[in-house]
């Protein structure tokens, strides 16, 4: 079970990469919430200009600050674990593209709903979980 | 490409742990390294050649 969890979760990883992910983590928590805030914000109160700027600021810091992190976690990695991610966010990209092609055709078949941006987010973050597994059992 | 990596972490007992310690990888990396999966870069080839004390022909084998 111990190798299972190794294999699919990275467990694995020197401390450095573990504190480099968790600062990735902590960031892309923080943009996500200030997504909601913003979100929230401006459909409860009637926020004026200044709130709106004040919100995008912040939102695009916090979505800086994690870009910024996964890059550094990455140049941080040893070169098998980022061949691996890299290969991840590759495998990602592709099937998001395929998916959202697909369903743009199913779509206007009237078979399945128009597709929105919620769909691109987690196909992208679907086949990223995916990805990673399948790079890590292949290389095991 | 074949590699004695197990053989020569053997006769250091080390782990597997111990050896990706040692060179800064994650276990899963010489795990890889080990079963002939992943061939490393010519910088973490020098690393293991300084580690073991060994010429790079030593550790790695073509398979040509």
């Amino acid at each position: 079970m111990s190798r299972f969890t190794e294999i699919v979760f990275g467990t694995g990883l020197p401390k450095r990469d573990h504190n480099n992910e968790k600062r990735v983590n902590l960031w892309a928590f923080a943009w996500a919430g200030t997504l909601l805030l913003a979100m929230a914000t401006m459909t409860t109160f009637n926020a004026g200009l200044l709130a709106l700027i004040a919100l995008l600021a912040l939102h695009l810091y916090c979505a800086l600050r994690a870009i910024n992190a996964y890059r550094y976690f990455l140049r941080e990695l040893d070169e098998m674990e980022r061949k691996v991610q890299l290969d991840a966010i590759a495998f990602s990209f592709a099937m998001t593209i395929v998916i959202f092609s697909t369903g743009s055709i199913l779509a206007v078949a009237d078979i399945v709903p128009e597709l929105n941006a919620a769909v691109v987010v987690l196909s992208l973050s679907l086949c990223y979980v995916a990805g990673l597994i399948i790079g890590r059992l292949r290389l095991s | 490409m074949k590699n004695r990596l197990k053989v020569l972490r053997a006769e250091q007992n080390w782990t597997q742990a111990d050896l990706a310690e040692r060179l800064e990888v994650s276990r899963q990396t010489v795990i890889a390294i080990e079963k002939g999966k992943f061939d490393p870069s010519l910088t973490l080839a020098f690393k293991m050649a300084r580690l073991f004390e060994q010429p790079i022909e030593a550790i790695f084998e073509d398979e040509l």
